[in-house]
């Protein structure tokens, strides 16, 4: 059953990320929400539901994308298994810390991006072009990215509210 | 049957006294005027009573009417709000029709289903793909001009390079001095048109349009208008920018051209 919701979750997001935001006010400048989506199976989820569905979201990104093949796939998997090391060392559980992986994801994805322009010997973006996108980009996800994350982390571990509520039934006789 | 008798006479007798008597000075009179006051009270409040009554059951039926004519309007606005969109659809499927009607070869029209999920990328997937005769290379236009070139194509779908992906290039001219150059996708909202030497002629409102000599765009097409020149003394070529003609943002529909030579003439010239 997780294993539906969290590949829905994701076909989802794919559909928002592809038709939705575009058509709200262009493609540009949006942070990709799938980011958001693999930090949580890394934080949230075991290495045999999260790995293929990693996978399996990446390659469908590669085939609808037009960036070189196996962009999205790679920095996805990347993310993943980075932020389950970082859990490792990291109490990555809080809206606060998922917000900052955010932050250093959608930085990450655009470095990598740049990279796999340059390794496939495509026109790369100008520096300026580069900055700005990067820089709006992060402007998102620094709004977006707190409030994202609490709900996240709401819907996994229970609202704060709800939270307080069970712990005061278990006290209670 | 004596005493009936009596009883009757003196009540006869009785009425008759009280018929002469003055109503003033009754004790009747004292009683009514203590009473009726409260009889009035009574009255007018039974009144109001009602009034409130109709007045509640006016206003509730006003908070119905009202809610049910809400519903109403928002209804109505919904229809109106499809009813433009179907208006503003079919004002640009006539123009691209217009458009269609001046192309030579066939064309196939195509809706734009997704953009690309990376915003590095300027793709966009189409409706519309082998089967229906689109393969890779073709280009795209709109009624403004030319849009871009089938990337690769699926039985059913096909995705679009944008003119203004970094990846994309057209072979251009300058319409007025017929200067050529190549048109380069810059991923933002302008392109570059590059290789411009010194001696080209090229002013900031120049239409730029497709040379036809890459083989994908015909000859002719609108690319778009210049915007800025930039040029200094030790550059071999002008920094020449580019507003493109089409509103990517706003691209639904496009016509993909999959045979660009002329359409036989129909019906064909009788044989003699």
């Amino acid at each position: 059953m997780k294993t539906l919701t969290t590949l829905a979750a994701g076909g989802l997001l794919v559909l928002l990320q592809t038709v939705v935001v575009p058509a709200l006010g262009g493609a540009g400048g949006f942070y990709d929400l799938l980011l958001l989506w693999v930090i949580h199976l890394a934080l949230f989820c075991t290495l045999r539901l999260g790995l293929p569905a990693v996978l399996f979201i990446g390659l469908s990104l590669d085939h609808l994308s037009g960036a070189p093949f196996g962009v999205f796939v790679t920095v996805y998997l990347w993310g993943f298994l980075g932020v389950r090391l970082l859990r490792r060392v990291l109490h990555a559980g809080t809206p606060e810390v998922i917000a900052g992986l955010l932050l250093a994801a959608v930085v990450f994805e655009n470095l990598f991006f740049l990279l796999a322009m340059e390794l496939a010997g495509e026109a790369r973006p100008l520096a300026k072009d580069f900055l700005r996108e990067t820089g709006v980009q992060l402007g998102w996800a620094l709004l977006t990215g707190l409030p994202l994350a609490a709900l996240m982390v709401g819907l996994e571990k229970g609202f704060p509210a709800r939270r307080r509520r069970r712990a005061a039934l278990a006290g209670s006789p | 049957m004596c005493g009936g008798i009596v009883f009757l006479a003196v009540n006869l007798l009785v009425i008759a006294a009280a018929s002469k008597r003055a109503v003033s000075a009754s004790p009747l009179g004292i009683f009514l005027e203590i009473v009726t006051p409260f009889q009035a009270l009574t009255t007018r409040a039974i009144g109001a009573l009602r009034e409130l009554r109709e007045d509640l059951g006016g206003a509730l039926a006003a908070v119905r009417e009202n809610r049910e004519l809400r519903r109403r309007l928002e209804e109505l606005e919904r229809i109106e709000a499809g009813r433009r969109e179907i208006e503003i659809e079919n004002r640009r499927l006539k123009e691209l029709l217009d458009f269609k009607a001046t192309l030579p070869g066939e064309v196939v029209a195509a809706r734009i289903i997704a953009a690309d999920p990376a915003a590095w990328f300027k793709t966009v997937i189409l409706d519309k793909g082998e089967e229906d005769g689109i393969r890779k290379g073709l280009p795209a236009v709109t009624a403004r001009g030319a849009v871009g070139q089938i990337l690769d194509a699926s039985p059913r779908r096909s995705r679009l390079l944008l003119l203004i992906d970094y990846n994309s290039a057209a072979d251009a001219l300058v319409q007025r001095s017929r200067a050529r150059g190549v048109l380069k996708g810059t991923s933002g909202a302008e392109c570059l048109l590059d290789y411009l030497q010194h001696a080209d002629d090229v002013q900031v409102g120049d239409a730029v349009v497709t040379s036809g000599f890459d083989g994908v765009y015909p000859k002719g097409l609108l690319l778009g208008t210049v915007s800025a020149v930039d040029f200094q003394g030790s550059d071999v070529f002008k920094e020449v920018r580019v507003k493109p003609a089409a509103d990517f943002d706003k691209l639904e529909e496009v016509l993909v051209i999959v045979d660009s030579r002329p359409k036989a003439a129909w019906p064909p010239p009788a044989r003699r």
